[in-house]
Protein backbone atom coordinates (compact mmCIF):
# COMPACT_ATOMS: atom_id res chain seq x y z
CA UNK A 1 0.00 0.00 0.00
CA UNK A 2 1.36 3.05 -0.87
CA UNK A 3 0.42 6.84 0.83
CA UNK A 4 1.65 9.52 -1.69
CA UNK A 5 2.29 12.53 0.06
CA UNK A 6 2.72 14.57 -2.95
CA UNK A 7 -0.88 15.47 -3.74
CA UNK A 8 -0.68 16.62 -0.33
CA UNK A 9 -0.91 19.93 1.87
CA UNK A 10 2.74 20.72 1.53
CA UNK A 11 3.07 21.17 -2.22
CA UNK A 12 -0.44 21.84 -3.24
CA UNK A 13 -0.96 24.72 -1.09
CA UNK A 14 2.24 26.16 -2.23
CA UNK A 15 1.69 25.84 -5.85
CA UNK A 16 -1.31 26.94 -5.47
CA UNK A 17 -0.37 30.42 -3.96
CA UNK A 18 3.13 30.26 -6.05
CA UNK A 19 1.05 30.11 -9.63
CA UNK A 20 3.86 28.83 -11.50
CA UNK A 21 1.57 27.04 -13.60
CA UNK A 22 2.37 23.43 -12.85
CA UNK A 23 4.94 23.33 -11.92
CA UNK A 24 5.80 21.30 -8.56
CA UNK A 25 6.93 23.95 -5.92
CA UNK A 26 9.84 21.93 -4.36
CA UNK A 27 10.92 21.08 -7.78
CA UNK A 28 11.36 24.52 -8.48
CA UNK A 29 12.72 25.49 -5.60
CA UNK A 30 15.36 23.00 -5.37
CA UNK A 31 16.38 24.76 -9.20
CA UNK A 32 16.62 28.64 -7.12
CA UNK A 33 18.31 26.53 -4.05
CA UNK A 34 20.12 23.26 -3.15
CA UNK A 35 18.03 20.41 -2.22
CA UNK A 36 18.38 20.33 1.38
CA UNK A 37 15.92 24.19 1.60
CA UNK A 38 13.36 21.30 1.55
CA UNK A 39 13.53 20.83 5.59
CA UNK A 40 13.22 25.02 5.95
CA UNK A 41 10.48 24.74 4.10
CA UNK A 42 8.65 21.91 6.35
CA UNK A 43 9.57 24.68 9.48
CA UNK A 44 8.76 27.63 7.94
CA UNK A 45 4.92 26.19 6.46
CA UNK A 46 4.69 25.52 10.37
CA UNK A 47 5.50 29.09 11.50
CA UNK A 48 2.79 30.31 9.07
CA UNK A 49 0.22 27.32 9.87
CA UNK A 50 0.79 28.60 14.14
CA UNK A 51 0.19 31.93 13.16
CA UNK A 52 -2.43 32.03 11.28
CA UNK A 53 -3.92 29.56 13.50
CA UNK A 54 -3.56 31.47 16.41
CA UNK A 55 -3.82 35.53 15.13
CA UNK A 56 -6.73 36.93 12.82
CA UNK A 57 -4.80 39.93 11.56
CA UNK A 58 -1.90 41.19 9.37
CA UNK A 59 1.54 40.66 10.59
CA UNK A 60 4.32 42.68 10.42
CA UNK A 61 6.99 41.67 11.56
CA UNK A 62 7.78 37.55 12.51
CA UNK A 63 10.43 36.98 15.06
CA UNK A 64 12.18 34.03 15.38
CA UNK A 65 15.38 32.75 17.37
CA UNK A 66 17.77 30.26 15.65
CA UNK A 67 20.68 28.34 17.22
CA UNK A 68 23.68 28.63 15.64
CA UNK A 69 23.98 24.71 16.14
CA UNK A 70 20.30 24.02 15.22
CA UNK A 71 21.01 22.38 11.62
CA UNK A 72 18.88 24.35 9.85
CA UNK A 73 20.40 27.74 6.86
CA UNK A 74 18.99 30.55 7.72
CA UNK A 75 19.01 31.84 4.53
CA UNK A 76 17.20 29.02 3.52
CA UNK A 77 14.57 29.60 6.12
CA UNK A 78 14.32 33.29 4.86
CA UNK A 79 13.82 32.51 1.34
CA UNK A 80 10.90 29.70 2.22
CA UNK A 81 9.39 32.43 4.54
CA UNK A 82 8.84 34.53 1.32
CA UNK A 83 7.64 31.34 -0.44
CA UNK A 84 5.47 30.42 2.39
CA UNK A 85 3.48 33.61 3.02
CA UNK A 86 2.24 34.03 -0.09
CA UNK A 87 -1.01 35.05 -0.42
CA UNK A 88 -2.15 34.78 3.44
CA UNK A 89 -1.65 37.32 6.58
CA UNK A 90 1.51 37.57 6.50
CA UNK A 91 2.58 38.17 2.95
CA UNK A 92 4.89 41.00 2.84
CA UNK A 93 5.85 40.53 6.60
CA UNK A 94 9.47 41.10 7.96
CA UNK A 95 11.49 37.90 8.91
CA UNK A 96 13.65 38.89 11.97
CA UNK A 97 16.16 35.95 12.83
CA UNK A 98 17.43 35.91 15.97
CA UNK A 99 20.85 33.97 16.11
CA UNK A 100 21.68 32.28 19.47
CA UNK A 101 24.96 31.23 19.96
CA UNK A 102 25.93 27.89 21.55
CA UNK A 103 26.90 27.12 24.57
CA UNK A 104 28.24 23.78 26.37
CA UNK A 105 28.57 22.64 29.70
CA UNK A 106 31.32 20.14 30.12
CA UNK A 107 30.86 17.17 32.41
CA UNK A 108 34.74 16.39 32.78
CA UNK A 109 35.45 20.18 34.50
CA UNK A 110 32.48 21.12 35.21
CA UNK A 111 32.53 24.69 32.98
CA UNK A 112 29.95 26.01 30.96
CA UNK A 113 31.70 27.87 27.55
CA UNK A 114 31.01 28.51 23.88
CA UNK A 115 31.54 26.61 21.64
CA UNK A 116 30.94 26.82 17.81
CA UNK A 117 30.37 23.11 16.75
CA UNK A 118 28.53 19.73 18.17
CA UNK A 119 31.85 17.99 17.93
CA UNK A 120 34.40 20.42 19.47
CA UNK A 121 35.82 19.53 22.59
CA UNK A 122 35.83 21.66 25.82
CA UNK A 123 39.00 24.02 26.60
CA UNK A 124 39.98 21.07 28.96
CA UNK A 125 40.48 18.32 26.45
CA UNK A 126 37.10 16.36 27.20
CA UNK A 127 34.33 15.43 24.64
CA UNK A 128 31.69 14.56 27.00
CA UNK A 129 29.80 17.44 26.60
CA UNK A 130 26.17 19.05 26.85
CA UNK A 131 25.27 21.58 24.32
CA UNK A 132 22.93 23.78 26.94
CA UNK A 133 22.13 26.97 23.80
CA UNK A 134 22.36 26.91 20.73
CA UNK A 135 19.72 24.27 19.40
CA UNK A 136 16.66 26.53 19.74
CA UNK A 137 14.10 26.64 16.62
CA UNK A 138 11.50 29.21 18.08
CA UNK A 139 8.83 31.29 17.11
CA UNK A 140 9.38 34.09 19.53
CA UNK A 141 6.80 36.51 18.90
CA UNK A 142 5.00 38.66 16.00
CA UNK A 143 3.99 42.39 15.08
CA UNK A 144 0.52 42.35 14.18
CA UNK A 145 -1.17 45.46 12.57
CA UNK B 1 6.11 62.70 19.96
CA UNK B 2 3.92 59.89 19.58
CA UNK B 3 3.83 58.07 23.04
CA UNK B 4 3.93 54.79 21.43
CA UNK B 5 7.12 54.16 18.84
CA UNK B 6 8.47 57.86 20.18
CA UNK B 7 8.58 58.58 16.35
CA UNK B 8 8.45 62.13 16.47
CA UNK B 9 5.17 62.27 15.02
CA UNK B 10 2.10 63.90 16.93
CA UNK B 11 -0.24 61.54 19.28
CA UNK B 12 -3.12 60.93 15.99
CA UNK B 13 -0.40 60.56 13.82
CA UNK B 14 -2.21 58.45 10.73
CA UNK B 15 0.14 55.72 10.04
CA UNK B 16 -0.81 52.19 12.41
CA UNK B 17 1.04 51.31 15.14
CA UNK B 18 2.41 46.95 15.25
CA UNK B 19 1.12 45.46 18.24
CA UNK B 20 3.63 42.64 19.81
CA UNK B 21 2.14 39.55 20.57
CA UNK B 22 5.09 37.11 22.33
CA UNK B 23 4.33 33.43 21.32
CA UNK B 24 7.87 31.74 22.59
CA UNK B 25 6.64 28.36 20.43
CA UNK B 26 8.85 25.86 19.21
CA UNK B 27 8.60 26.10 15.11
CA UNK B 28 8.63 22.16 15.68
CA UNK B 29 5.61 22.48 17.83
CA UNK B 30 2.75 21.04 15.41
CA UNK B 31 5.02 17.84 14.49
CA UNK B 32 6.21 17.32 17.96
CA UNK B 33 3.14 17.11 19.35
CA UNK B 34 1.88 14.60 17.13
CA UNK B 35 4.73 12.73 17.86
CA UNK B 36 4.51 12.47 21.78
CA UNK B 37 0.60 11.62 21.27
CA UNK B 38 2.12 9.03 19.28
CA UNK B 39 4.37 7.86 21.56
CA UNK B 40 2.04 7.81 24.01
CA UNK B 41 -0.34 5.33 22.22
CA UNK B 42 2.93 3.32 21.05
CA UNK B 43 3.77 3.28 24.81
CA UNK B 44 0.23 1.91 25.78
CA UNK B 45 0.10 -0.94 23.53
CA UNK B 46 3.83 -1.67 24.09
CA UNK B 47 4.63 -1.02 20.37
CA UNK B 48 8.34 -0.35 19.93
CA UNK B 49 8.82 2.05 17.00
CA UNK B 50 12.41 2.43 15.62
CA UNK B 51 13.70 5.03 13.65
CA UNK B 52 15.99 3.78 11.01
CA UNK B 53 17.91 7.01 9.38
CA UNK B 54 20.78 6.72 6.60
CA UNK B 55 21.98 7.89 3.49
CA UNK B 56 20.73 6.73 0.22
CA UNK B 57 22.54 3.28 -0.29
CA UNK B 58 23.80 3.01 3.35
CA UNK B 59 21.64 -0.37 3.26
CA UNK B 60 18.54 0.25 5.25
CA UNK B 61 16.37 -1.88 3.27
CA UNK B 62 19.04 -4.90 3.64
CA UNK B 63 19.46 -4.78 7.13
CA UNK B 64 15.87 -4.27 7.61
CA UNK B 65 14.76 -7.38 5.36
CA UNK B 66 17.53 -9.41 7.66
CA UNK B 67 16.41 -8.22 10.55
CA UNK B 68 12.48 -9.21 10.05
CA UNK B 69 13.67 -12.59 9.40
CA UNK B 70 16.39 -12.98 12.38
CA UNK B 71 12.80 -11.74 14.72
CA UNK B 72 10.90 -14.11 12.99
CA UNK B 73 8.84 -14.91 16.37
CA UNK B 74 7.96 -11.49 16.89
CA UNK B 75 5.52 -9.74 15.30
CA UNK B 76 6.60 -6.64 12.90
CA UNK B 77 5.82 -3.93 11.08
CA UNK B 78 7.61 -1.36 8.58
CA UNK B 79 6.45 1.89 7.56
CA UNK B 80 9.05 2.57 4.46
CA UNK B 81 9.30 6.15 3.15
CA UNK B 82 10.73 6.95 0.38
CA UNK B 83 10.63 10.24 -2.30
CA UNK B 84 9.33 7.56 -4.90
CA UNK B 85 8.52 4.08 -5.99
CA UNK B 86 7.11 0.93 -3.66
CA UNK B 87 10.87 -0.65 -4.54
CA UNK B 88 11.23 -1.25 -0.49
CA UNK B 89 8.18 -1.74 0.39
CA UNK B 90 7.93 -5.01 -2.11
CA UNK B 91 11.29 -5.92 -0.76
CA UNK B 92 9.85 -5.88 2.77
CA UNK B 93 6.80 -7.62 1.67
CA UNK B 94 8.37 -10.37 0.27
CA UNK B 95 9.62 -11.49 3.92
CA UNK B 96 5.85 -11.55 4.62
CA UNK B 97 6.20 -8.91 7.01
CA UNK B 98 3.15 -5.74 7.01
CA UNK B 99 4.84 -3.07 5.55
CA UNK B 100 3.41 0.07 4.04
CA UNK B 101 5.04 2.58 1.63
CA UNK B 102 4.97 6.41 2.20
CA UNK B 103 6.40 8.28 -0.75
CA UNK B 104 6.81 12.08 -0.03
CA UNK B 105 7.27 13.07 -3.37
CA UNK B 106 10.36 16.11 -2.83
CA UNK B 107 9.75 15.87 0.59
CA UNK B 108 12.81 14.86 2.08
CA UNK B 109 11.73 13.35 5.77
CA UNK B 110 8.74 11.57 7.41
CA UNK B 111 6.90 13.76 9.36
CA UNK B 112 4.22 12.92 12.50
CA UNK B 113 1.50 12.97 10.26
CA UNK B 114 2.72 10.60 8.00
CA UNK B 115 3.49 8.05 10.67
CA UNK B 116 -0.07 8.49 11.93
CA UNK B 117 -1.63 7.55 8.82
CA UNK B 118 0.67 4.88 8.28
CA UNK B 119 -0.06 3.27 11.46
CA UNK B 120 -3.93 3.61 11.37
CA UNK B 121 -3.57 1.74 7.95
CA UNK B 122 -1.02 -0.87 9.98
CA UNK B 123 -2.52 -1.14 12.84
CA UNK B 124 0.56 -2.57 14.83
CA UNK B 125 -0.48 -5.64 17.33
CA UNK B 126 0.40 -5.21 21.07
CA UNK B 127 3.76 -5.88 21.88
CA UNK B 128 5.23 -5.72 18.43
CA UNK B 129 8.04 -3.88 16.89
CA UNK B 130 7.38 -1.01 14.34
CA UNK B 131 10.03 -0.45 11.98
CA UNK B 132 10.18 3.38 10.36
CA UNK B 133 12.54 3.32 7.26
CA UNK B 134 13.14 6.98 6.83
CA UNK B 135 13.82 8.78 3.77
CA UNK B 136 17.61 8.16 2.63
CA UNK B 137 18.95 11.59 3.84
CA UNK B 138 21.08 12.32 6.69
CA UNK B 139 20.28 16.11 7.28
CA UNK B 140 16.60 16.74 7.49
CA UNK B 141 15.56 13.36 9.51
CA UNK B 142 17.36 14.26 12.21
CA UNK B 143 14.73 17.51 13.17
CA UNK B 144 11.73 15.07 12.71
CA UNK B 145 10.36 13.42 16.01
CA UNK B 146 8.23 10.71 14.82
CA UNK B 147 7.00 9.48 18.10
CA UNK B 148 10.11 6.56 17.79
CA UNK B 149 11.24 4.93 21.13
CA UNK B 150 14.80 5.40 19.19
CA UNK B 151 16.54 6.48 16.47
CA UNK B 152 19.04 4.46 14.88
CA UNK B 153 21.69 5.28 12.22
CA UNK B 154 22.66 3.04 9.47
CA UNK B 155 25.85 4.08 7.53
CA UNK B 156 28.07 1.74 5.97
CA UNK B 157 31.82 1.50 6.57
CA UNK B 158 32.84 2.65 2.85
CA UNK B 159 30.79 5.97 3.91
CA UNK B 160 34.46 6.97 5.80
CA UNK B 161 35.48 7.68 9.03
CA UNK B 162 34.49 11.59 9.34
CA UNK B 163 30.94 11.08 8.98
CA UNK B 164 30.03 11.73 12.04
CA UNK B 165 31.53 14.50 12.51
CA UNK B 166 30.38 16.33 8.99
CA UNK B 167 26.80 15.05 9.97
CA UNK B 168 26.83 15.58 14.06
CA UNK B 169 22.65 15.80 14.19
CA UNK B 170 21.80 12.93 13.50
CA UNK B 171 24.41 11.16 15.59
CA UNK B 172 23.21 13.21 18.52
CA UNK B 173 20.01 12.24 18.41
CA UNK B 174 20.02 8.40 17.83
CA UNK B 175 20.45 5.90 20.30
CA UNK B 176 22.47 2.68 18.42
CA UNK B 177 24.27 3.47 15.19
CA UNK B 178 24.69 0.16 12.70
CA UNK B 179 28.00 0.23 11.06
CA UNK B 180 27.04 -2.20 7.90
CA UNK B 181 29.21 -3.70 4.91
CA UNK B 182 31.18 -4.38 7.88
CA UNK B 183 32.42 -7.00 5.42
CA UNK B 184 34.15 -4.94 3.04
CA UNK B 185 36.31 -3.57 5.59
CA UNK B 186 39.58 -5.69 4.19
CA UNK B 187 38.89 -3.77 0.99
CA UNK B 188 38.80 0.18 2.67
CA UNK B 189 41.30 1.89 4.38
CA UNK B 190 38.86 3.00 7.21
CA UNK B 191 39.06 2.47 10.76
CA UNK B 192 36.04 1.51 12.47
CA UNK B 193 37.49 2.41 15.48
CA UNK B 194 37.98 6.01 14.33
CA UNK B 195 34.35 6.23 13.12
CA UNK B 196 33.06 4.89 16.65
CA UNK B 197 35.22 7.03 17.92
CA UNK B 198 33.87 9.83 16.01
CA UNK B 199 30.32 9.23 16.52
CA UNK B 200 30.91 9.03 20.34
CA UNK B 201 32.54 12.43 20.11
CA UNK B 202 28.90 13.47 19.34
CA UNK B 203 26.86 11.47 21.13
CA UNK B 204 29.33 9.18 24.30
CA UNK B 205 25.97 6.75 25.07
CA UNK B 206 25.83 5.64 21.14
CA UNK B 207 25.44 1.58 21.02
CA UNK B 208 27.34 0.42 18.04
CA UNK B 209 26.84 -3.02 16.00
CA UNK B 210 29.18 -3.46 12.94
CA UNK B 211 26.83 -5.80 10.57
CA UNK B 212 27.08 -7.39 7.38
CA UNK B 213 23.47 -8.32 6.48
CA UNK B 214 24.04 -10.22 3.44
CA UNK B 215 26.18 -13.05 5.37
CA UNK B 216 24.19 -12.37 8.51
CA UNK B 217 27.76 -11.34 10.67
CA UNK B 218 26.90 -9.27 13.86
CA UNK B 219 22.92 -9.36 13.17
CA UNK B 220 22.25 -11.41 16.59
CA UNK B 221 23.82 -8.34 18.65
CA UNK B 222 21.40 -5.54 16.55
CA UNK B 223 18.60 -8.17 17.63
CA UNK B 224 19.54 -8.26 20.81
CA UNK B 225 19.13 -4.76 21.56
CA UNK B 226 15.80 -4.74 19.53
CA UNK B 227 14.84 -7.16 22.00
CA UNK B 228 16.34 -5.09 25.05
CA UNK B 229 14.20 -2.27 23.79
CA UNK B 230 11.11 -3.81 23.32
CA UNK B 231 11.43 -5.72 26.95
CA UNK B 232 11.94 -1.71 28.05
CA UNK B 233 8.73 -0.40 26.48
Amino acid sequence: MVLSETGGCEHERLVACGDRSGTRLADWLRSRKRVHAVHELALMESVVDQITGLIDARVALVRLEIGELAGVDVEALRFCFGVCTQETPLAGAELDIVIVHARAHCHSCGTEQPTRSLVASCTCGSFDRAIVAGTELRLKEVEVL
Amino acid sequence: MCRVCGCGDEPHHPHVHARTITLETDLLAKNDRLAHALRDRLTHDRVTALNLIGAPGAGKTTLLEKTIRQLADTPLAVIEGDQATDYDARRIAMTGCPVIQVNTGAGCHLDATMIERGLLRLAPAPRSIVFIENVGNLVCPALFDLGERAKVVVMSVTEGEDKPLKYPHVFRAAAALVLTKADLLPHLDVDPAVIVANARRVQPDLEVFPVCSTRGEGLGEWCGWIRAQMEAA
